[in-house]
């Protein structure tokens, strides 16, 4: 079997048209959202980004903010509703952090969702994710 | 299966890429994909995240009533007109042979190009990150846009012509006070349908060409269509609220900035005068010039491998060194250490240069320190 878990952490789950990841941080009372290795394959390398700010109530499937990287611009969807309560700023001034660390310092937003229990159902964890990936971003394969 | 067919003239600005950005939000697996082929009225385009103030000479573009606006795509500033064929490919997700999210897309698309020019006995390739060039000059000018609503457009800006004299004009460069120079420059760095050819060739005619290239390519037929009322709804919308206003024209799009710095080596070979166009950790591009000798094909080959490139300085090292090695009898008596050296320092000195210095246009980056 593959082992994926580099690529596709298994202690969040992911959105099955954008790749974004979803993290669980409930205790705080809200959810983290990044960019993922298979969006990081397709995108290249980021050089712009604009972010939401906080306050912002958002949509699944609405925008959050934009990005220009080496392969494409384009609009960064959002996996979830809810408010957003916080943004990480460091990613605004240096968006190459999301290439070097998205699993961590790399995150995006934090949001406080309105129906978790329900877009939750439209997730995917990261075994079912890697089932959807194409063959080229599937990244390096580790077989156990 | 048939693709859909969207063909305009000389519409304006705002209209042509409301209807590009409409298309993309409302793409759908059920519509498929549309191409559409059109021409603008004189007008600047400006990349997406690029700062309107750094690309476009807006006096002159005043005078002369060049209207400015912002494409979702990203790349350089460009001029459209009636010499320029803008095409644009809408992607709804989950078509085969066009994974939305591969990696691979950018140079899929621009595949049809490529054939239609074939047909033209014109040997075009993708090079660097969005370029389409034909024997190391520039004859298209590509980008993808990832619309939220799901489709992705491929944006491409084919010249048939170009009136180089007339972009110096609008867009900022630093020829604007060395014409004679600049117009040189700029020529040898850019090509055309026409130039290829070596005769005239109408408009109509490259649309039928460009056309016919994506069904051949493709195995598709391209059937004749118009918008439909969500398209219909969504460009009104997306004219409305984004194309049409100055806040998407002119907005401070992102922290970053870009930046040019400059270095110049004095090596056995000659000397080596550099510029970086450098977006905070990212290389934009690199840009040789000087007395050294060497061919064009090396400094091809160096250029786009550091386009859009990290600028950590060990990773630079690395491509410059394979770039070397691919071309290292035609660098005379210039060593890869001599190249690193201006490189780097061209990289390093941007931290300190002028946000606001224009960091070049789509077609023609300012590659001569202006004294």
């Amino acid at each position: 079997m593959p082992d994926h878990s580099a690529w596709l952490p298994s202690d969040r789950v992911y959105d099955g048209n954008s790749y974004l990841w979803i993290k669980d941080d409930l205790e705080n009372g809200r959810l983290l959202v990044g960019i993922g290795f298979p969006t990081i394959e397709s995108l290249g390398e980021l050089a712009y980004l604009t972010l939401s700010g906080p306050g912002t109530q958002v949509k699944r499937g609405a925008s959050i903010g934009s990005m220009e990287a080496a392969k494409m611009t384009g609009e960064i969807v959002s996996p979830v509703s809810g408010t957003i309560v916080e943004r990480n700023d460091a990613v605004l001034e240096d968006p190459r952090k999301i290439n070097l660390d998205p699993y961590g310092k790399g995150w995006l937003l934090a949001i406080v969702p309105d129906s978790w229990n329900l877009e939750k159902a439209e997730l995917h964890d990261a075994s079912s994710l890697y089932e959807l990936l194409p063959d080229d971003l599937r990244g390096p394969q580790t077989v156990h | 299966m048939k693709w859909r067919y969207l063909v305009d003239g000389a519409v304006g600005h705002d209209q042509g890429l409301s209807v590009d950005d409409g298309l993309a939000q409302s793409a759908t697996q059920r519509k498929g994909v549309t191409l559409r082929l059109y021409t603008y009225r004189p007008c600047v385009l400006v990349g997406r995240f690029q700062h309107v103030a750094d690309e476009v000479n807006i006096e002159r573009c005043n005078e002369m009533q060049i209207p400015v606006n912002r494409r979702p795509t990203g790349g350089g500033s460009i001029i459209m007109g009636p010499d320029q064929l803008g095409i644009a490919l809408v992607v709804p997700h989950g078509i085969e042979r066009f994974s939305a999210n591969s990696s691979q897309l950018m140079s899929e698309c621009a595949k049809g190009i490529i054939k239609a020019l074939q047909n033209l006995g014109i040997h075009a390739e993708f090079h660097g990150k969005n370029d389409l060039v034909v024997s190391g000059r520039k004859i298209a000018g590509m980008g993808l846009y990832h619309a939220s609503g799901g489709g992705t457009l491929f944006h491409a800006s084919l010249l048939l012509d170009i009136d180089v004299q007339y972009m110096i004009e609008v867009l900022r460069t630093p020829f604007e006070k060395l014409v004679d120079k600049g117009f040189e420059i700029i020529s040898g760095r850019i090509s055309s349908v026409c130039s290829e050819i070596g005769s005239t060739l109408s408009m109509p005619d490259l649309v039928k060409i460009v056309k016919a290239g994506y069904e051949e390519e493709f195995s598709t037929v391209l059937e004749s269509t118009t918008m439909d009322a969500e398209e219909r709804t969504m460009t009104e919308q997306l004219y409305k609220e984004r194309y049409s206003t100055n806040q998407w024209v002119f907005e401070e799009t992102s922290r970053v900035r870009d930046s040019v710095g400059r270095s110049r080596v004095h090596t056995a070979g000659g000397t080596l005068d550099v510029r970086a166009i450098v977006a905070g950790q990212m290389v934009k591009s690199v840009f040789l010039n000087g007395d050294f000798i060497t061919s064009d094909n090396a400094i091809f080959d160096l250029e786009g491998s550091l386009r859009w490139h990290v600028r950590d300085s060990d990773v630079v090292f690395d491509t410059i060194y394979k770039s070397f090695e691919r071309n290292c009898e035609a660098w005379n008596q210039v060593s890869v250490m001599d190249i690193t050296n201006a490189v780097m320092g061209a990289i390093d000195q941007s931290d300190v240069g002028s946000p606001a210095e224009s960091p070049g246009t789509c077609f023609a980056h300012r590659s001569v320190e202006i004294v």
